[in-house]
C-alpha cells in the first residue's frame, strides 16, 4: 500500500493540484492569493516532482485543509460569530449574583417597627420590589407561580416581643425550586436583620461594639479581582473554553467530513504518510482556536476593561499546547466516525464532561463522587483554566505555570500518539 | 394529503434513525451521561472552602478562635507555621497557585489591641478574588465562625456585656428560615428535571438539524424531489419520525431522574406529558429551520449550537438567575422556548401543578412550535410542490 502509494502519488498530487490551482486563479471569490503564491513558489523551487519534498506535501495539505473551512463564506463567518456572540452572552448571563429581587410580605403586625424593618429590606440594593398580601393563601399562589421569589412572613406578636426583648421571629419562605439563588436571598435578609437590630443598638447605647469581645472586626481583601467581578472569572475561563470548543469541533468534523463526501479516499492514494495527516489536519483548527484565543483576551482588556498582568506570550505558549491537546482528540473522535453526526455525537461525549468536570461551573473540590473528582486529572481543560485565570488575573510565577502544564503535556502526548496511531490504522 | 406516503416516509426515517447507531446513542446515551454529570458534577450547594491560616499572635485567644474556625464544617483551615514573614509568603504562594482559597491572618497585636476597650481586634480576611463565587463562600463562611465565636463566648459570660437601657438583654431577631418545594435544598433537585431542557434541544434542534442538513449534502434530498411527495407529506413524516425519538429519550430521562436519581414527582403526568411535546415540537421546527437554510452539516451544527444549545443552557434560569442579568438579556430570555419549558418541569416536579404557570406556559410553547412549523412550511423550497 504505501509502495504504491509512493510511485502513484507524487504523479497523483501533480494533477491533483494543478487543478486546484487553476481552479482558483480563475475563481473571483479566491480569498487566499498569498497563500497559494506561496505553495507555488514552493513547488517551482523542488522541479516537478512536488510530492518528494515531505515539506511541501505537508504544506500542500494545509493550504487544502485552510481552504476547505475558509472558502465558504458561510462556514467563514461561524468561525468567528459564535465565539463573539457567546462572549457577550456569557460574560453578561453568567452571574451568581443576585438582584433584582422582587419578593412577597404577609405582614400581621402594621406598626412602626414592622414598617421599619420592611423599608430597610426595600431600600437594600438586592430588592426590587416588595408585594403586599393579604394572607397564607395569597402568598402560596403568588409563590407557586414564580411571580416572586420569596416572602417574608411578619407575625402579629412581632412589635410585642420586640419591644420587650423576647427575640422576635421573622419568617422567611424562599423557594427551593432555585436552590442557590434561594440561600443568598436568605442570607441577605439575615444580614439585614443583623444590621436593624444592630441599628437599634447602637441608638439606645451609643456605642455597641466597644465593649471588648464584640470587638472583633474582619477586612475582608480580595485580591487579584478586588469588586469580585464575576465576569473577570468567566471570560478568563472563556478564553479557554470557546477556543477548545471551536478546535474540537473543526477537528472532529474534518476527517469525518471527507469520509462522507468520499474525498478521503484522495487522501488515502496520496503519498501523505498517517503522521503528516494528523499534523497537517492539526495546524487549521488550531490555528483557528488560536486567534479565537487572541481574539477574547483583546476583549478582555479593551471592550471588558479586565487586567491581564501576565505574560502574554507564556500564554500563548500554554494555549498552543492546550489547544494541541484536545485537537488530538477532535482527530481521534474523526478517525473513527464514518459520518459527521457521528462525529457531533463524539464531540458532545467529550465537551459535557471536560467543562462539567472543569471546575468552571462548580470547583473541582465540590464535585461529589470521589472518583469523578479524580477523573479531573486527565481533563486538560481544568489545568488550562488554572493556567489562564493565573497568567490574567494574578500573576503567577513559572513554576506554578509548569506544574499544570505539564500534566497538559503528557495529555496531549497521549492525544497525538492516539490519533496516530487510529489512523495508521485506517490506512494500512 | 396521503396517509400511506406519509406513513412509508415515517417507516424510512425510522429505520434511518436506527440503523444509524449514532442516533441511537444521542438519543439515550448522551442524555444519560448528562445527567448522570449533572447530577453530581454541578453542585452549587455550600460545602467546605479551603482556607489557611497565619497566625501571628499565639495567645490563648486567638488559639480558641481559630478553634472554633477549624470545628466549622464550612472551612478546611489548614494552618501556616513558621516565622512571622515565612508563614504569610508560604500562604500567599498557596492562594497564587489555588491550593487554598484564602487565608486569614491575625496579627500580633491582635490580643493587645482585644483587651483595649476603645479600639476594635482586626482579623484580616483574604480571597481569591479569581474566583467570586468561592471567595464570598470564603469570606462569609469566616465571619459566620466568628459569629459562632461570639455567641460561645457570649454564653460562657466572658467579657460580654452589651447593656441595653431596656435591660441586660439583647433581643435577637431570629430568622426562621423555610425552604419551600424542596426543603433539603438540593440543588440536583432543581437541576436535573431542568436539565432535561437541554437534552431536549439536543435531540430535537441539533440532531435534526445534522440529520436534514446530511440529506442536502449527500444528495438524497434530490432523490425524494423526484417523487410525487408534497411539503406537507414530506414535514410531517419528518416531524413524527423524529418526535416519536424524542419523546422516547425524554421519557427515559424522567423515568432515569425519578427512579434512579430519586427526585420527587409531585405534578401530573398528563401535564408534564403536553409541556414536554410541546417543547419538543419545537425545538424539532427550530432544527428543520435551520438544516433547511444551511444544507450543511457543519453550519448547521454551529447554528444549532449557537442559537439553539447555548441560550437553553445559559438564558433558560437553569443556571444562572434570569433576575440578575442586564436589562437586554433579560428581555431576551423571552424569546428562549428553554426558559418556559424549564419553569414549568421545575414546577411540576417540586411543586406539583400549578395551573397558571401550566396554561401560560403551554399557550406560548404552542405558539412557538406553530410558528416554527409555518416558518419550515415557508422556507422547504417550492420544488416539492406537486
Amino acid at each position: 500500500m504505501k509502495k504504491k502509494g509512493g510511485e502513484q502519488g507524487p504523479w497523483q498530487y501533480g494533477r491533483g493540484g494543478k487543478r486546484q490551482d487553476q481552479d482558483n486563479m480563475a475563481s473571483k471569490q479566491d480569498t487566499m492569493p498569498r497563500n497559494l503564491g506561496f505553495g507555488l513558489r514552493l513547488r517551482g523551487k523542488h522541479g516537478a516532482n512536488p510530492g518528494n519534498s515531505a515539506l511541501t506535501r505537508f504544506i500542500a495539505l494545509i493550504i487544502k485543509e485552510f481552504h476547505s473551512v475558509w472558502r465558504d463564506p458561510k462556514s467563514r463567518s461561524l468561525l468567528f460569530l459564535p465565539p463573539i456572540l457567546q462572549l457577550f452572552i456569557f460574560s453578561h448571563a453568567a452571574t451568581l449574583d443576585i438582584q433584582n429581587i422582587e419578593a412577597a410580605v404577609l405582614c400581621e403586625d402594621n406598626t412602626p417597627v414592622a414598617r421599619e424593618f420592611l423599608s430597610r429590606v426595600s431600600g437594600s440594593r438586592y430588592f426590587k420590589k416588595l408585594v403586599y398580601v393579604k394572607n397564607r393563601a395569597e402568598l402560596r399562589e403568588i409563590l407557586d407561580r414564580e411571580a416572586v421569589r420569596g416572602a417574608i412572613h411578619i407575625k402579629n406578636d412581632f412589635t410585642k416581643k420586640y419591644l420587650h426583648n423576647d427575640n422576635p421571629e421573622i419568617q422567611v419562605i424562599l423557594d427551593g425550586r432555585h436552590t442557590n439563588g434561594s440561600q443568598i436571598i436568605g442570607t441577605y435578609i439575615s444580614q439585614i436583620a443583623a444590621d436593624f437590630e444592630g441599628a437599634a443598638h447602637v441608638a439606645d447605647t451609643g456605642a455597641f461594639a466597644a465593649e471588648g469581645g464584640a470587638g472583633i472586626t474582619t477586612r475582608v481583601r480580595n485580591w487579584y479581582n478586588p469588586n469580585l467581578y464575576y465576569h473577570w472569572f468567566i471570560i478568563s475561563s472563556l478564553a479557554g473554553i470557546l477556543s477548545l470548543s471551536m478546535v474540537v469541533l473543526l477537528s472532529a468534523l474534518s476527517l469525518a467530513r471527507e469520509k462522507e463526501t468520499g474525498t478521503f479516499d484522495e487522501i488515502l492514494v496520496s503519498p501523505l504518510k498517517p503522521y503528516e495527516i494528523v499534523f497537517g489536519k492539526l495546524v487549521v483548527p488550531l490555528f483557528f482556536g488560536v486567534i479565537d484565543g487572541i481574539f477574547i483576551l483583546f476583549a478582555a482588556k479593551f471592550i471588558f476593561g479586565m487586567p491581564f498582568v501576565g505574560n502574554f506570550f507564556l500564554y500563548m505558549f500554554a494555549l498552543i499546547i492546550f489547544l494541541a491537546s484536545v485537537s488530538g482528540v477532535g482527530l481521534f473522535i474523526s478517525s473513527i466516525c464514518k459520518t459527521q453526526q457521528q462525529a457531533m455525537l463524539g464531540v458532545f461525549v467529550f465537551m459535557f464532561p471536560c467543562l462539567i468536570l472543569s471546575g468552571y461551573s462548580a470547583p473541582v473540590e465540590n464535585i461529589t463522587p470521589e472518583f469523578l473528582q479524580k477523573l479531573t486529572v486527565i481533563n486538560p481543560l481544568r489545568f488550562f483554566l488554572i493556567i489562564s485565570k493565573g497568567i490574567i488575573l494574578k500573576n503567577v510565577n513559572l513554576l506554578i505555570v509548569m506544574k499544570n502544564l505539564i500534566p497538559i503535556i503528557f495529555i496531549t502526548i497521549f492525544t497525538l500518539f492516539a490519533a496516530n496511531y487510529s489512523f495508521k490504522n485506517k490506512l494500512d | 394529503m396521503n396517509r400511506r406516503v406519509v406513513l412509508a416516509l415515517v417507516k424510512k426515517e425510522l429505520f434511518q434513525i436506527v440503523r444509524d447507531p449514532s442516533s441511537i446513542l444521542i438519543a439515550f446515551i448522551l442524555p444519560f451521561i448528562l445527567l448522570f454529570l449533572f447530577g453530581f458534577g454541578i453542585n452549587f450547594d455550600t460545602n467546605t472552602v479551603k482556607i489557611g491560616a497565619v497566625v501571628e499572635d499565639k495567645t490563648p485567644l486567638t488559639r480558641e478562635i481559630l478553634d472554633t474556625m477549624r470545628h466549622s464544617r464550612f472551612l478546611d483551615v489548614k494552618i501556616y507555621e513558621g516565622f512571622k514573614k515565612s508563614a504569610r509568603k508560604e500562604a500567599e504562594n498557596a492562594l497564587l497557585a489555588g491550593d487554598i482559597r484564602g487565608f486569614i491572618v491575625i496579627p500580633n497585636d491582635f490580643s493587645k489591641t482585644f483587651k483595649d476597650k476603645n479600639k476594635k481586634a482586626e482579623i484580616q480576611v483574604i480571597t481569591d478574588g479569581s474566583e467570586p463565587n468561592t471567595a464570598k463562600f470564603a469570606s462569609a463562611y469566616v465571619e459566620g465562625a466568628l459569629g459562632v465565636y461570639r455567641a460561645i463566648s457570649a454564653l460562657e459570660g466572658k467579657n460580654l456585656s452589651a447593656k441595653s437601657p431596656r435591660g441586660s438583654k439583647i433581643p435577637k431577631i431570629e430568622v426562621e428560615q423555610r425552604f419551600w418545594y424542596n426543603p433539603s435544598l438540593k440543588s440536583s433537585y432543581f437541576v436535573l428535571p431542568g436539565s432535561l431542557a437541554i437534552i431536549m434541544t439536543m435531540i430535537g434542534t441539533v440532531l435534526t438539524a445534522l440529520v436534514i442538513a446530511r440529506e442536502w449534502e449527500r444528495g438524497t434530498m434530490e432523490a425524494l424531489l423526484t417523487t410525487k411527495v408534497t411539503k406537507a407529506e414530506f414535514l410531517l413524516s419528518k416531524y413524527i419520525a423524529y418526535f416519536l425519538l424524542g419523546m422516547a429519550s425524554i421519557t427515559f430521562c424522567i423515568l432515569l431522574i425519578i427512579l434512579v436519581f430519586r427526585v420527587p414527582y409531585s405534578g401530573s403526568y398528563l401535564a408534564l406529558t403536553v409541556v414536554s411535546a410541546l417543547f419538543m415540537l419545537g425545538a424539532l421546527g427550530f432544527g428543520f429551520f435551520v438544516s433547511t437554510i444551511s444544507k450543511n452539516q457543519f453550519i448547521a451544527s454551529q447554528i444549532a449550537g449557537t442559537v439553539g444549545f447555548m441560550p437553553a443552557m445559559m438564558l433558560s434560569g437553569l443556571i444562572y438567575e434570569i433576575n440578575s442579568m442586564p436589562l437586554p438579556l433579560r428581555i431576551l430570555t423571552y424569546f428562549i422556548p428553554a426558559r418556559y419549558y424549564v419553569s414549568s418541569i421545575t414546577s411540576l416536579f417540586l411543586s406539583g401543578t400549578v395551573i397558571y404557570t401550566f396554561v401560560l406556559n403551554s399557550i406560548i410553547l404552542g405558539s412557538f412550535a406553530l410558528l416554527m412549523f409555518v416558518i419550515v412550511y415557508k422556507v422547504t423550497p417550492l420544488r416539492f410542490e406537486e
